[in-house]
Formats: C-alpha cells, sequence, structure tokens
C-alpha cells in the first residue's frame, strides 16, 4: 500500500538536489539525475582536463571554501584524486580520516557531523560503510552545506561512475551504440551499482553483469540489465568491460571457492581480449589484484585504460565539485 | 471501583455468542449480565453506547515497555497509556529486557509494576534459554510456575537444532507453550531488508525470505516430532505461509501471527534509506503482503500483533543499516485494523477476532470475548475522522512510519476489569 509520509519527504528531496539543470545541491548519487546533466557535467570536466596539463595547474573557481574529506573507511584513489581536485580549484581542503570503529563505541555520526559543521565549513566529501550514509548525513546537515557522496556501503559511488563514464566517452563518444560488461562482485560493489544507473540513463543498449551467482544480486534484472554467469558469453563483442576488485574478505565466507578458480572463470586473461570488440577496451576503478580478476598482461596492457580513469578522476571531480558548491 | 452500565453499544464479538445491540452490566470488575441487570447495580455508572460499537478489549501478542532496564526508551507507564488508547486490555511482554526474563523474580517484578499502574493486566513470557543464550534451557516449569503464559527465545537465534528440540521436547513435557521467532541467522547474514528489488537497489544488506521459511520448516517438524505446542511469531513471507497450511492438513496444531505493519507495507516503501521502515522480519515483496492478507483471509494466520518497539529518538538517528530495528505502533493497532475493514480486506468480525478472541486462544487466557461471568474488559469506538499526529503521540517512541495517516475510526472508551481506563476526550 501506501508509503505517504515517505514519498513526499523523497519529491522534496530530490527537488532540493537538483537545484537548477547546472547546479546541485548535493551529489549523493547518480539515480535521479537527468540525463542532460550527466553530459553537462563530463563537457564541463572536459574543460578541466586541461588544467592539469598546465604549468599553473590552479584555477580560483572555489577561492575561500573550505572542503572537508570526511572518510569513516580506507581509500587511497578517492581521497587523493577529491583533495587535488579541491585543491586545483583553489579551495581550502582538510583530511578527516574517522575510525569508524571508534565513533560506533562513542561519538555518535551525528555529532561528528555537528562539530564539523561548527567549523564553518562549505562542504563534505563522506565515504562510509553503511548504505544511505550520504544520504542520512544530507538530511542532517544545514542548509549552506553540499554533501558529495565518495561511496556509501554497497549503495553508491556517483563520482566514480562519472569518471567511468567519461573515460567511456574518450572512446566511443555514442553511448547508444556500445555494449558494456561489468565483471565481478556485483553483489558488494557500489561502483557497479551507480553505474548501471549512469550507463541506464545515457541509454547505453546492451549493459552486462558477469559473475558468479553468489556475486549477482537477487533482483538485479530491476536494473535494467542482463546477468551472466558465463564470462564468455558475457563479454562477447563488449566495447568496454569494466573488471571489478574482488574483495579479499569474500574470499573467506565461501562466496567462491577459491582464487585460481576464480581466475579461470572470471579474471581478464589475455586470451579474452579476443572475444571483445576489436576496439574494445578494459577498465578497473582499483585497487587491482593482479592475477585474481585480471592478469598483469592486461592490466598494463594497450586495450586498459585504468590509468586513464585515475587522471580522468581528478577532472570529472573538479566538476562535481565546482557545480555543488553553493555560491 | 463503580458498577457499569454501558447502553445500547452495536456489540462485535467473534469469539461469543452474542451480537448486536445490547446492554452490558458490570460489577466488580466482571460482565455480569447482558440486558439484564442480575444483581441490582449499585449506583452504576451509565456510558452512553449508543451509535458506537463495543468489543472486547484487545489482547497483543507481543509488546516491548523497555522496562526494566531500558527506561530511556519507555516504560511501562508510559507504554500502557498507548496500550488502553487503542483498546488493548492484556499485553503479551516480551522478556528481551535488561535484565532478560529468565527468573521467577523477574517475572514478579514486571507483574508488580504493571499492578501499581493498573492500566491493562499483563501476560509475561519469560527466556527459552538462559538469558536468551540459545544454547541452555532456562529453568522453565519454574517459569510457568511462577506465572509465564509462555516461553520464547525473542529475536535471538537457537542455531543448534538439538537445543531446539530439546527445548521443545521439554516444554511439550510440563505443557508449556513455546513462542517461536522463526529466522535462520545464518541466512539472514546480518541483513537489514528483504533481499530482492529493494536491498539490490540501496545496496542494502538482505534477508531472504528462505532466512524465515527454513526455520518455520524446522520449528513444524520439530514440533510435531515433540508434540509441543508451538506458535510462530511475525510471519512475513509467502513460503512461510505454505508450509504453515501444509502442516495445518497434516493435522499439526501449530498457531501463527504477523505484525500489524505486515498489512500495510512491503520493500517498496523503504526508498530513502527511511530507518522507520527498519523491522524485522523486514517488509517483503508485494506478493508476500497479498499472501498475508490472504492467509488472514482463510485462518492459516489467526492472530495481528502490534509488535511494539519503543524506542528514543537516537536509535533511528543513523544509516538505514545501523539503526535500530521495529516500530512503536501499540496506539494505532485498533485504528489499523478498522482501516483495513475500511479498505474492504476483511469484515469487522474477522478483524477484531484477529485481535481479541485469537490471540486469546493462542494463550488459552479467558479474554477476547464477551460475555456473562468474564473479567469486564472492553473496548467502545466510534466513527470519527482524525490524523495520526506525530505531536499527539502517546508512546515515548516515535518511531512509526504511520504518522500522517488518516484513520476514520476511534477508541472512544477502554475498561479494564470494570473500570474506564482511556476516555478519548
Amino acid at each position: 500500500m501506501s508509503d505517504y509520509k515517505d514519498t513526499d519527504l523523497d519529491q522534496n528531496i530530490k527537488k532540493s538536489d537538483i537545484v537548477s539543470q547546472k547546479h546541485l545541491r548535493h551529489f549523493l548519487d547518480i539515480e535521479d539525475l537527468p540525463k542532460s546533466l550527466i553530459l553537462d557535467i563530463l563537457d564541463l570536466a572536459e574543460s578541466f582536463a586541461g588544467v592539469s596539463g598546465q604549468p599553473v595547474k590552479k584555477v580560483p573557481l572555489l577561492r575561500g571554501k573550505t572542503i572537508v574529506n570526511l572518510f569513516f573507511e580506507a581509500s587511497t584513489r578517492t581521497r587523493t584524486t577529491f583533495e587535488l581536485a579541491a585543491k586545483r580549484l583553489s579551495a581550502d581542503f582538510l583530511n578527516i580520516n574517522i575510525d569508524y570503529s571508534a565513533t560506533k563505541k562513542g561519538e555518535t555520526l551525528l555529532d561528528t557531523l555537528r562539530n564539523l559543521e561548527a567549523m564553518h565549513c562549505d562542504m563534505f566529501i563522506v565515504r562510509h560503510p553503511s548504505s544511505g550514509a550520504a544520504k542520512f548525513i544530507s538530511k542532517n546537515v544545514s542548509q549552506n552545506i553540499s554533501i558529495i557522496n565518495a561511496g556509501d556501503g554497497r549503495h553508491a559511488h556517483p563520482t566514480q561512475a562519472m569518471l567511468d563514464i567519461f573515460t567511456i566517452r574518450k572512446y566511443f563518444p555514442d553511448f547508444k551504440k556500445i555494449k558494456v560488461a561489468i565483471v565481478g562482485d556485483i553483489l558488494h560493489s557500489r561502483v557497479a551499482r551507480s553505474l548501471m544507473h549512469a550507463l541506464r540513463i545515457l541509454e547505453v543498449p546492451d549493459i552486462r553483469v558477469i559473475g558468479p551467482q553468489t556475486l549477482l544480486p537477487k533482483g538485479i534484472e530491476y536494473m535494467g540489465v542482463t546477468p551472466y554467469v558465463d564470462m564468455d558469453k558475457g563479454i562477447k563483442d563488449c566495447d568496454v568491460v569494466i573488471m571489478l576488485r574482488l574483495q579479499n574478505e569474500r574470499m573467506n565466507s565461501s562466496f567462491i571457492p577459491d582464487e585460481h578458480e576464480y581466475y579461470n572463470l572470471y579474471g581478464f586473461s589475455p586470451k579474452r581480449l579476443d572475444l571483445i570488440s576489436k576496439k574494445g577496451i578494459v577498465m578497473h576503478p582499483g585497487p587491482v589484484n593482479r592475477g585474481v580478476e585480471i592478469s598483469s598482461e592486461v592490466a598494463d596492457g594497450n586495450r586498459s585504460v585504468i590509468l586513464q580513469q585515475v587522471s580522468n578522476g581528478i577532472a570529472v571531480r573538479m566538476a562535481i565539485l565546482s557545480l555543488s558548491m553553493q555560491p | 471501583m463503580s458498577d457499569l452500565i454501558i447502553k445500547s453499544g452495536n456489540l462485535v464479538n467473534p469469539g461469543g455468542e452474542i451480537s448486536g445491540v445490547h446492554d452490558i452490566y458490570v460489577k466488580d470488575g466482571k460482565i455480569i449480565g447482558i440486558d439484564e441487570d442480575t444483581t441490582k447495580l449499585n449506583s452504576p455508572t451509565i456510558i452512553d453506547a449508543e451509535d458506537r460499537i463495543v468489543c472486547p478489549g484487545l489482547v497483543d501478542l507481543s509488546v516491548r515497555f523497555r522496562e526494566p532496564g531500558l527506561e530511556k526508551e519507555a516504560t511501562i507507564h508510559s507504554e500502557s497509556i498507548a496500550a488502553v488508547s487503542s483498546g488493548v486490555t492484556t499485553v503479551c511482554y516480551m522478556p528481551d529486557t535488561q535484565p532478560i526474563i529468565d527468573t521467577p523474580a523477574q517475572i514478579k517484578l514486571v507483574e508488580d509494576i504493571f499492578k501499581g499502574i493498573n492500566l491493562c493486566k499483563v501476560k509475561v513470557l519469560a527466556s527459552l534459554t538462559k538469558n536468551l543464550d540459545g544454547n541452555r534451557l532456562s529453568s522453565m516449569m519454574e517459569l510457568k510456575q511462577a506465572g509465564a503464559i509462555a516461553l520464547t527465545n525473542c529475536f535471538n537465534p537457537i542455531k543448534d537444532s538439538l537445543v531446539l528440540r530439546r527445548a521443545m521436547e521439554y516444554a511439550s513435557g510440563h505443557e508449556i507453550t513455546i513462542f517461536y521467532q522463526p529466522q535462520n541467522d545464518c541466512l539472514a547474514n546480518d541483513g537489514c531488508v528483504h533481499e530482492g528489488k529493494i536491498s539490490n537497489k540501496l545496496g542494502l544488506p538482505g534477508i531472504p525470505s528462505a532466512a524465515e521459511s527454513v526455520a518455520v520448516a524446522e520449528a513444524i517438524l520439530l514440533s510435531k516430532l515433540t508434540g509441543v505446542k508451538l506458535h510462530l511469531c511475525r510471519i512475513s513471507c509467502q513460503e512461510s505461509i505454505m508450509l504453515i497450511k501444509n502442516a495445518h492438513s497434516a493435522g499439526i496444531k501449530v498457531t501463527a501471527d504477523v505484525a500489524i505493519h505486515q498489512l500495510f507495507f512491503d520493500e517498496n516503501s523503504i526508498n530513502n534509506f527511511n530507518g522507520d521502515f527498519h523491522v524485522i522480519p523486514p517488509f517483503r515483496a508485494n506478493e508476500d503482503l497479498i499472501s498475508i492478507q490472504d492467509a488472514m483471509l482463510n485462518d492459516t494466520i489467526i492472530a495481528v500483533c502490534s509488535d511494539h518497539q519503543p524506542h528514543n529518538e537516537d536509535a533511528k538517528q543513523a544509516p538505514f543499516s545501523n539503526t535500530q530495528h521495529g516500530i512503536a505502533s501499540i496506539e494505532i493497532l485498533l485504528p489499523l485494523m478498522m482501516d483495513l475493514v475500511d479498505s474492504n480486506i476483511m469484515d469487522i468480525n474477522m478483524a477484531i477476532s484477529k485481535v481479541t478472541s485469537s490471540p486469546a486462544s493462542i494463550l488459552g487466557i479467558d479474554a477476547g470475548v464477551i460475555r456473562k461471568g468474564s473479567s469486564a474488559d472492553l473496548c467502545i469506538m466510534k466513527k470519527e475522522d482524525w490524523v495520526f499526529d506525530q505531536t499527539k503521540i502517546l508512546s515515548s517512541g516515535k518511531n512509526n512510519p504511520f504518522i500522517g495517516k488518516k484513520f476514520s475510526t476511534r477508541v472512544d472508551k477502554t475498561i479494564c476489569s470494570g473500570k474506564i481506563v482511556y476516555e478519548n476526550k
């Protein structure tokens, strides 16, 4: 039946997340973004991409603004590229790593937020192990603070998805003509969830997810994707293959028998390059487990765009930060 | 306590023989006559119930009033007020307090607090295993002799099937009823929502329906083996219903209830990570919701309870999976049942039986029926449009996804043992 209360709330938040087509209140997930806005972000990122190549790698867009990286979970790549993005936009920048287990024992998440709010920051970039944490924080901070989701549990990692589609567009400008496969631990992957939304909104006609049944979530078909258990069938003729990291802890909880079998069935070995389309590219959000989900030969080979993804991450995050900053 | 005459009320009394418009005479807390004053009442208080429905006081199979030990969340006093405002006159008290109710002294403590407050009656459930640890049997017979109406392990799992078998065997020999909340802990795997469309969309860890139905199957088969009187609590999925139905066909006498909120929401309610929708068992797929409604109609599930779980504000102030589960819904139990009547999901006799005579029959107590000689536990309700307003919630727990809902029936008066314990003003 109806959920009279929550629907209204949801509508309000959705409206306020997207203040105008060219301006974001928060950047929490991709699901509700209009296609035009996604393309605007990509275009803006394109204009920032040049900044990194200049002798003076700075633009003064966010001068005088204070941005806080609020990470409740470990990260190297995401944390660093956000920091670089903020600094290239001339913002003041603060890194706060919070041991999540410590906050669990004492200070609540809300108390942590209140304290940081009191320091008059303008934006929080949040990573948290619980799904929905970024949304929760966005509902509980004062009006003038923007929240950027840098990964919440298994739910979303929207900036990673944006940089992935930015990278894809460099090779395949027309999203309506490509086949994309996401391979590996779909169940636990926030990157996969955000990517599935982004690709759907951009009208990619053939989105596939590939993995053992234990790592393909129930209800995946509602995301508008086709699941495959057989990797060779799944990546056949794909233009883009996105490999996901297999987290080690999964190995110990009987999701898969062992690394060896996983690599045989789902690892991107050199011979699998023959199966994808002639101009096909291989991606990975990092960090890479070499020899588990991808061979070094492929990861370092000429079809791999893994390092470009990292570089593009800075430009895309610059675009998102500048669009989300309150005037 | 003054004597009462409840005049011209329209009796809805599914467990009893009398219904329709009658006068009820009450003396010394008991119904002494219907339409006849058998002993000449002493200057009775007269309640005009014309155009009102009069039904038995509700029997709620599962409440948590948090006392002792968790008074920062709620107290027996605060929640008793909420209970009687919904016509509830008997509550089954779950043992997962602090300390856990696993000794006769703790049963007596809870009973004494209820007696002191004197609003509604309590039937205490004690823990099935010591400290609810799922391994060592509690002193089951001592607890029964001290007044425990049944034994339960609450949300705590009994992982070892042999322990469950022994508990059931021992209980069977002493004619102790077991209330069992079926959830296979390994399959539930720290999930917080139904495994399906929404768990996938929101990236929240899921609890598959099989976590419940596997446990239901195990419990039914062990009850057949041991002959225990088994009551399955808070059923949520269609597979469980199928298993219970099959058990009934095979002559296994197992009973089952559902929490009131499971008749209103499915997994789709949990958009936007709203922690008020965090319940165990979780809101399942729409097909499950429909199955539960059907199971009510064909009496596979014979009772509805509030599953009242008040929390303080902090409990829901976190990302979804970190919030405490549970809804504080006792004060709208009857209005929600009447809402099902208004929506033509069931008729009024069935709706009232699910919260009065049926739960009383599971407990084997003399309650939930209006009849001469019974305790005068009654609820008088009236047609009135009203909105469930957050600022007017009586329970200490404001964790309630029904806030803002419109109702068309309101409890006018609640009478418990002949005393007017609630009046809507």
